[in-house]
């Protein structure tokens, strides 16, 4: 499309939506326009002074717009700056989109049009910076609650004494209580970097004030007033407030760690318990378990796929939901062929199932490097990313939430499935003793299969729970199956229950030990600890009894 | 001819065919080998190598190939095993006679390959960025050494520009090139004055995946702003890390992720939206903004297909084979030593620009580019060295004294 049309495009666009914009705030925009413009500067500096300006305008219209600045979608228009946030592949392989408004967002004419033909806005290292301080000054005042606390966290860790009078405002009219205790503690931050002796004595309430909140993020900053080398009493302040900081923090690591431990251990029981099933309760050695967890991944991967080729955009956070059945389908199928065509004929041949399912992980994983042929991203639902701050520097993220939320409906469907339903009745009947089972008229081989393709969905869901914090590669099988036995064998073959213990003991163990050794000797001291619990227990946790552990 | 048994009449046209063909091929193709891991682990990134050595080879063939000869490749797998590697190589140099071998990504495949190379008097062209500390006249690294890479990013991160940063993490997966890479890094920065406990080294076993305590101590140790972590992570490792990173609520903003083993490629694989304004440094970018690199890309995804992106290794695995075109014209021979002898202080044109193998050394003079990653998974230039920077094969912060610098290994048969 030659300029001049890109251009008549816009103008009819504009003509379209002018009579839409309010009289009241025509002058206002008329400004901020203004403004937008002195972005397209050669200069540096004025680009900042528009950004801080932009920031000081309390104009919640303007955050997505320096969203799209950072990230190089706005573009300059002849006079005008507008936004393209939604770029595609026109016909001819170039970027084209539908410009917006950058205040009122309503497109500007219904056409795409071509991004090569426009300037962008080139967006530095610094303009980010600055505007991001400009859109925390900006969710000062947002009506989202989130949005509010984490600005005026931003706001309070920066470097500008100045902004203490920008927060004191915030707390003129904020009424939420956690907002206000970051707003607080920002005020009190930003008056330690004002050195003014006269202002000595509010310095020091300062400083009492932020020991009294626990401050994590005054640290730095206390130990920094420490060596400006001030008066004994602003020493001896400070020096308190950090060992009572420090205290208030071990206890909050503390916290943080036993929360690292569970949320690792809810990965291993979860990669585990298909393992339990197929290993505790039939005693055949899967070697292809972990290609089973990389199976049901790759349906998530697909499923994400699916639904941004098929379904609307809208839906597509929903994917992950969807993802999760389909997961299980997968690798219960993939985990039943395996059964009928290569385990069910090896049924107390122990060594050679191992060989043969060895194989089988082989086969999957080139099979699906073929097929795939690279490396693929899933990427994570809005709705899993980001954490919830329990306490000032403590956040839980949501994704760890959610698996170990997940791990714990897993393990109670499991239980309640195997102790309380028909289905399970039967299963664990043929895996106490086949031969009466059988007797008694149950189809065993029936069970078998299912047993297996149950074991096999379970690490299905595993793997759809593993893209949320991890990657998806062919050979991601390899790297689980070896830490699944580890749990498997420490909890002993003949209860879940040992797999829960197992799989949260070898979790909090590896975090217990990893912030003061490092991973790589973390991992050493737990397969040193796992080994001597061996020798110890070598039947795990829950040794299998009765007349079957002597067969 | 008559014959009684078909088979044997097959047999001897089949030998007649080869008799003629043989002396024809001998005169008409010169043989190459290229030996990357075409299955196993290291195929995701060794593939797109192969298949950039292979481009350069088309196109010169198609051009007219070298000395009027066509060049005939051989590209064995090397299934991410090192000591096929030597075994191939071996077979590649011995059986096959190849004038030259293109080649190699992890630095255990060439350390397992130097010796075959050394006693063959055989030439390799290596095309990743390693840790340095090797000189083999058998090898042209023809991609970045510890100084091209490392020292100036973290010259870029104490820069007004980059942040002023004044403390760093050095976070790296435990093997020798990030050992290697943060030695040299440790010793440059405490050169410019930043104190040790400003400085944290932490590694992790390979295949890491669980990063909760290293992204919480990330945390504590950026509390105070001015903070970056320089990242030797390697390959699967690196996603859940970033996912870590940016689900426990920090931004790049508040303290930058410098990666040296993530390149355009490797992107490819991630989710982008977590890693947008993290840092990397290479000697070469898909956005690079020259015509022959725009030739380039449009070459590598006509081939190869829309969604391909070339990087860093991809470039010095294409130009690699031109280097090696232009040494064997200067010297009108293809034999190692005259071919050696004309690769030293030879120019060139690469798609990232001109560039120029050392007198010396048997390294490449690269420019450095820092690249901020965007939402596209490219990367956007915001620094670039002035001019080309000279290759250290050893890194003058590990060896402040230059006459102890081993000498070359290999070469000529006495």
């Amino acid at each position: 499309m030659p300029p001049l049309r890109v251009l008549l495009v816009v103008l009819l666009g504009l003509a379209c939506v002018s009579p839409v914009a309010t009289v009241a705030t025509a002058a206002d925009d008329a400004e901020l326009h203004t403004i937008l413009s002195a972005l397209a500067s050669d200069d540096a500096a004025v680009r900042k002074a528009a950004l801080v300006r932009l920031g000081a305008s309390r104009d919640a219209r303007l955050i997505p717009f320096l969203d799209d600045y950072s990230q190089g979608s706005a573009y300059r228009l002849v006079d005008r700056v507008v936004v393209a946030p939604i770029a595609s592949d026109g016909a001819d392989g170039t970027k084209v989109a539908i410009l917006l408004d950058p205040l009122s967002r309503q497109p500007l004419g219904a056409e795409a049009v071509p991004l090569g033909e426009l300037t962008v806005l080139e967006a530095g290292r610094r303009e980010r910076v600055a505007a991001r301080d400009a859109t925390n000054r900006l969710r000062l005042y947002v009506p989202d609650r989130d949005a509010r606390l984490s600005a005026v966290t931003r706001v309070g860790d920066g470097e500008d004494a100045g902004a203490a009078g920008v927060l004191a405002d915030v707390l003129a009219v904020e009424s939420d209580p956690a907002v206000r205790r970051a707003a607080a503690e920002g005020v009190h931050l930003l008056r330690l970097l004002d050195t003014d002796p006269e202002h000595a004595a509010l310095r020091s309430a300062s400083i009492s004030a932020l020991a009294d909140l626990g401050s994590a993020r005054s640290l730095p900053k206390l130990r920094a007033v420490l060596d400006t080398k001030p008066d004994a009493e602003t020493a001896a302040v400070a020096s308190a407030a950090i060992a009572r900081i420090e205290s208030w923090q071990s206890t909050l690591r503390a916290v943080g760690h036993v929360f690292s431990g569970l949320s690792l251990g809810s990965v291993l029981i979860l990669i585990s318990l298909g393992l339990a099933i197929i290993f505790g309760l039939m005693g055949v050695i899967n070697m292809a378990h972990g290609e089973l967890v990389m199976i049901g991944a790759y349906a998530t991967f697909l499923t994400q796929k699916a639904f941004e080729l098929w379904l609307p955009a809208a839906w597509s956070p929903a994917y992950f939901l969807v993802a999760i059945p389909i997961a299980f389908a997968a690798a219960a199928m993939v985990g039943w062929i395996i059964e009928q065509a290569v385990v069910r004929w090896l049924y107390g041949r122990p060594l050679e199932t191992l060989l043969a399912t060895y194989g089988v992980s082989l086969i999957l994983s080139q099979l699906v490097r073929s097929i795939f042929g690279d490396n693929r991203a899933v990427n994570s639902p809005a709705w899993l990313q980001g954490g919830i701050e329990v306490a000032n520097g403590l956040v839980l993220p949501y994704a760890r939430l959610f698996i170990l939320g997940f791990c714990a409906a897993a393990v109670i469907g499991l239980v309640l499935l195997i102790g309380r339903t028909r289905i399970g009745l039967l299963l664990r009947a043929t895996t106490q003793n086949r031969p009466m089972a059988a007797a008694l008229g149950v189809g065993t081989r029936r069970i078998d299969g299912f047993a297996f393709a149950l074991g096999s969905g379970i690490a299905g869901m595993a793997g759809c729970a593993l893209t949320l914090i991890s990657n998806i590669t062919p050979n991601m099988g390899q790297e689980l199956v070896v830490d699944s036995f580890l749990v498997v064998v420490v909890g002993g073959v003949g209860k879940l229950a040992g797999v829960v213990i197992a799989g949260l003991g070898l979790g909090s163990l590896t975090k217990l030990f990893e912030p003061w050794t490092q991973a790589v000797w973390a991992k050493v001291l737990v397969l040193m600890t796992v080994i001597v619990f061996i020798q110890w227990r070598p039947s795990g946790f829950f040794p299998q009894k009765g007349r079957l552990s002597d067969a | 001819m008559q014959s009684k048994n078909p088979l044997r009449a097959l047999v001897a046209s089949a030998l007649a065919i080869l008799g003629l063909a043989a002396p024809l091929a001998a005169e008409d193709t010169v043989k190459v080998g290229i030996l990357h891991s075409l299955s196993g682990t290291m195929a995701i990134s060794e593939v797109s190598c192969k298949d950039a050595s292979m481009l350069a080879i088309d196109e010169i063939n198609a051009a007219g190939g070298v000395l009027g000869k066509k060049i005939e490749a051989i590209a064995p797998d090397g299934a991410s095993n090192w000591p096929l590697f030597a075994e191939k190589a071996k077979q590649l140099l011995t059986q096959d006679k190849v004038a030259v071998v293109f080649g190699c990504w992890t630095s255990s495949s060439r350390k397992s390959v130097l010796p075959v190379f050394e006693e063959n008097n055989g030439l390799l062209f290596y095309p990743v960025q390693y840790e340095g500390e090797e000189q083999s006249l058998n090898v042209f690294y023809t991609a970045a050494s510890p100084n091209q890479q490392l020292v100036p990013a973290a010259e870029y991160l104490m820069s007004e520009e980059g942040g002023s940063c004044k403390k760093f993490y050095l976070l790296g997966t435990d093997y020798v090139f990030p050992r290697t890479a943060n030695k040299v890094l440790k010793a440059f920065l405490m050169a410019k004055g930043v104190p040790e406990s400003s400085i944290v080294e932490e590694y992790t076993p390979f295949g890491h995946k669980d990063y909760q305590t290293i992204v919480g101590k990330i945390k504590s140790f950026a509390a105070g702003g001015k903070a970056c972590v320089l990242s030797t992570i390697n390959g699967d490792s690196n996603v859940p890390f970033y996912k870590e990173f940016a689900n426990q609520g920090l931004t790049a903003a508040d303290c930058p992720v410098m990666a040296f083993s993530v390149a355009e490629d490797e992107l490819r694989a991630m989710d982008v939206p977590p890693l947008v304004g993290h840092l990397a440094a290479w000697n070469y970018f898909q956005s690079v903004d020259t015509p022959e690199n725009k030739k380039f890309i449009a070459a590598f995804k006509a081939k190869y297909g829309k969604d391909r992106v070339t990087d860093d290794p991809i470039e010095a695995a294409y130009y690699g084979v031109y280097v090696w075109k232009a040494a064997v014209e200067k010297a009108k021979s293809f034999e190692v030593d005259k071919v050696r002898a004309a690769v030293y202080g030879l120019e060139f044109a690469a798609p990232g620009g001109m560039k120029k193998m050392d007198a010396k050394n048997q390294h490449t003079y690269k420019p450095v580019y820092i690249g901020e990653i965007q939402k596209d998974g490219q990367f956007k230039i915001v620094w670039k060295s002035k001019g080309l920077v000279k290759p250290d094969s050893y890194s003058s912060y590990l060896w402040p004294d230059a006459s102890k610098i081993p000498a070359p290994t290999g070469g000529p048969k006495k």
